[in-house]
């Protein structure tokens, strides 16, 4: 298990499901909607947010990655980690607890011998304002105070915030989680005594949203016992203040994957293909293939091979190719020796950065000079339609995005290769030339051409009249656009 | 950079099956040695524990004619997924010419993934090579597990690149998807191979 990130993606991550204490000043208490607590209420659950910015000149040089981070982005430290000093207006931290909160800014490791304190200004510790205003500055000029003095932790944000009582503003916010499967996977340093049972097994608990998101790419999400010891039912929570405030405690993906939306994890658009689609015969192309038909590979797995009698048609290219004289070795169950060297007729999906396209500009009627996203766009605008995608039939994105209940990552690897094996299964190609599906209220339609795949999602009717015509149109010009740029 | 011998016409190519402890890396192997006809490859060197757990690497010789008048051999090796055996997953790698960077598709093991794939990225960089040009291809393994996370979450975490590359659900025990992945990676291969030996033809390569 890896060291928490606790760091945050941008400054409004601060707002979300923040407490204010008793001592708020009056005109920020009247803005705050949510039930006040103190530092004393909820030991250990008490945080504030910082920018890296504000200590990273201070951090060690050789410690830290070669990357900058982003200096604007927030991160979360517990009040109970820090010592201020109100005289100077100036906290004080270790190095190696700091370092658990944003630990990839971090080289390695801080070990013992690496250990410093870190000092920084109070005044930079703040939240930024919400879009409502809810939070503003937090850090005023003079409220500085002793983190374990009365009223000291004014200007810190609860973790409490994050509890179902938060109120409506924070709901955006947060991702309700079951309890019951992040206690079933308690690391096995932390012992509890007595250990925890649910009264509902089915109590949730509320985390910020931002925090999860952060972790995702780690393939692990991680929050800090205080931090789960905030969020729990009552009954719970004398069981789990006992924790390491700082414990980094497991949330099972599974259940975070539960309620997150697909736009949480979606992948990067500028994106190029690292491959060419253009197939050239291996030594271990026949048992793919073979394997293939005998395992029945599931569908949007990336390996459907066309059918037979487009691969004889296929030209031949690539030097490589051409050379393959001998495929040789064998399988146990069939003989692949006469294997002929007949490459795919699959070639690259790769267009020109602007098209010159008269055609594809009297189609979309507009005088603009189009490129292949900004074509999608536009077709996604056409009377009736919603959203548009257009995939290679392998299920690689090329460009557009499709909305709606129908989640775009699920469907774009299965529709392709759906509308392939119906054309297979009815054995007249060229007749079928689009596929709609009714999911709900929400069809969605297929269009193939080639190796391209335009997948659009519309109104709960029939296309208005000439669109679903100009879609095939549109599909035909980027397909001839690609060849033409494949020639040069 | 495939080893190429003139005198005995014989071109070799390194593909090795990175990944995560326990994510079915020798089962590729075994699966692969299963199905090659015993003429076309040598036996599968397997050094392993007593739980099966490889400890040094497996290697499967398989040889093939891909080029004309030119013996070519492809040697599939497996690292040791343990965290702690990074040394011999280095040596594994030198002069590695391709890899099939086999996932573990279940739930827990989605950290492990990514700290495999980033390892394998840190071993390649010491190496000099960019993952961003070297032929690489994913294998999202144990697809026919309940408890799985979904292709996009895992195309998330170790396809999310500026270079996408080819990703195939697997199921390595019992093969659907091996060969595609082999393929795949063979294919990218030869591909590099014909980009950087533009001068290496086969009635000329014997000299």
């Amino acid at each position: 298990m890896g060291s928490p990130d606790f760091s945050k993606s941008d400054s409004e991550d601060a707002t979300q499901g923040v407490q204010r204490s008793e001592t708020t000043e009056p005109a920020l208490s009247t803005v705050a909607p949510y039930p006040t607590s103190t530092a004393e209420e909820s030991p250990g659950g008490t945080f504030f947010s910082i920018p890296i910015g504000a200590f990273y000149d201070r951090l060690p040089e050789l410690l830290l990655t070669p990357k900058k981070p982003d200096l604007s982005r927030l991160t979360y430290i517990a009040w109970e980690d820090v010592v201020s000093d109100a005289d100077t207006k100036e906290v004080t931290i270790l190095l190696s607890i700091l370092s658990l909160s944003c630990p990839e800014i971090f080289a390695r490791p801080i070990e013992s011998t690496d250990d410093t304190s870190i000092t920084f200004p109070l005044s930079q510790l703040r939240t930024e304002p919400s879009k409502d205003g809810f939070y503003p500055e937090i850090a005023a000029e003079g409220s500085a105070q002793t983190a374990g003095g009365d009223g000291g932790i004014e200007k810190a944000v609860t973790a409490a915030g994050v509890s179902p009582k938060a109120g409506v503003a924070a709901a955006s916010n947060e991702i309700r989680v079951k309890l019951a499967p992040t206690l079933a996977n308690l690391p096995p340093e932390i012992e509890l005594f007595p250990p925890p049972t649910l009264r509902d097994p089915e109590t949730e608990i509320a985390l910020p949203i931002d925090l999860v998101k952060s972790q995702l790419k780690d393939g692990r999400v991680l929050i800090p016992a205080s931090l789960l010891c905030a969020a729990l039912p009552e009954d719970l929570k004398p069981t789990f203040g006992k924790i390491e405030p700082t414990a980094a405690i497991p949330i099972p993906l599974r259940e975070i994957f539960r309620k997150l939306s697909s736009d949480a994890i979606e992948l990067r658009e500028d994106f190029a293909l690292g491959y060419s689609l253009e197939i050239i015969r291996t030594p271990f192309t026949a048992q793919a293939e073979e394997d293939a038909l005998r395992l029945a590979t599931a569908p949007g797995s990336s390996m459907i091979p066309p059918s037979g009698s487009e691969r004889e048609s296929a030209p031949e290219t690539g030097r490589v190719a051409a050379q393959i004289a001998q495929i040789a070795p064998g399988s146990n169950e069939t003989s692949v020796g006469a294997t002929k060297p007949t490459p795919d007729a699959i070639t690259d999906i790769e267009f020109p950065a602007i098209f010159d396209s008269d055609a594809l500009q009297a189609l979309l009627m507009t005088e603009e000079t189009l490129d292949l996203a900004k074509t999608i766009q536009k077709v996604s605008q056409l009377p009736g339609l919603r959203s548009c995608l257009l995939t290679t039939t392998q299920g690689t994105k090329l460009a557009g995005k499709l909305v709606g209940p129908i989640k775009e990552t699920v469907i774009s690897p299965v529709l392709p290769c759906l509308f392939q094996q119906l054309k297979s299964a009815l054995g007249e190609a060229r007749s079928l030339e689009g596929v709609t599906l009714y999911f709900d209220q929400d069809p969605i339609s297929i269009i193939l051409i080639n190796e391209l795949c335009l997948i659009v999602a519309h109104d709960n009717r029939p296309f208005r009249p000439g669109v679903r015509e100009k879609l095939f149109s549109v599909v035909q010009e980027l397909d001839n656009i690609r060849h033409a740029k494949q020639r040069f | 950079m495939p080893l190429i011998n003139y005198a005995n016409r014989e071109i070799q190519f390194k593909i090795v099956y990175y990944g995560p402890a326990l994510a079915g890396k020798t089962a590729n192997l075994i699966y692969i040695h299963s199905r090659i006809g015993p003429a076309y490859r040598g036996d599968l060197v397997s050094l392993a524990t007593s739980a099966d757990r490889t400890l040094f690497f497996d290697l499967l010789p398989l040889h093939a004619e891909v080029l004309q008048g030119f013996k070519t051999k492809f040697q599939l090796f497996t690292v040791p997924g343990q965290v702690i055996y990074n040394s011999t997953r280095q040596l594994v790698l030198r002069n590695v010419d391709g890899v099939v960077f086999v996932a573990d598709s279940q739930w827990d093991k989605m950290e492990e993934n990514v700290v495999s794939f980033r390892n394998l990225e840190e071993n390649l960089r010491a190496q000099g090579i960019s993952l961003d040009e070297f032929p690489y291809v994913l294998a999202f393994n144990k697809r026919d597990l309940l408890d799985i996370a979904p292709t996009n979450y895992l195309e998330y975490l170790l396809n999310n690149r500026k270079r996408r590359v080819r990703r195939f659900e697997s199921i390595a025990k019992t093969g659907v998807n091996v060969f595609a992945a082999l393929d795949a990676v063979t294919q990218l291969l030869l591909r590099k191979f014909d980009t950087e030996h533009q001068g290496l033809r086969p009635s000329s390569a014997g000299r």
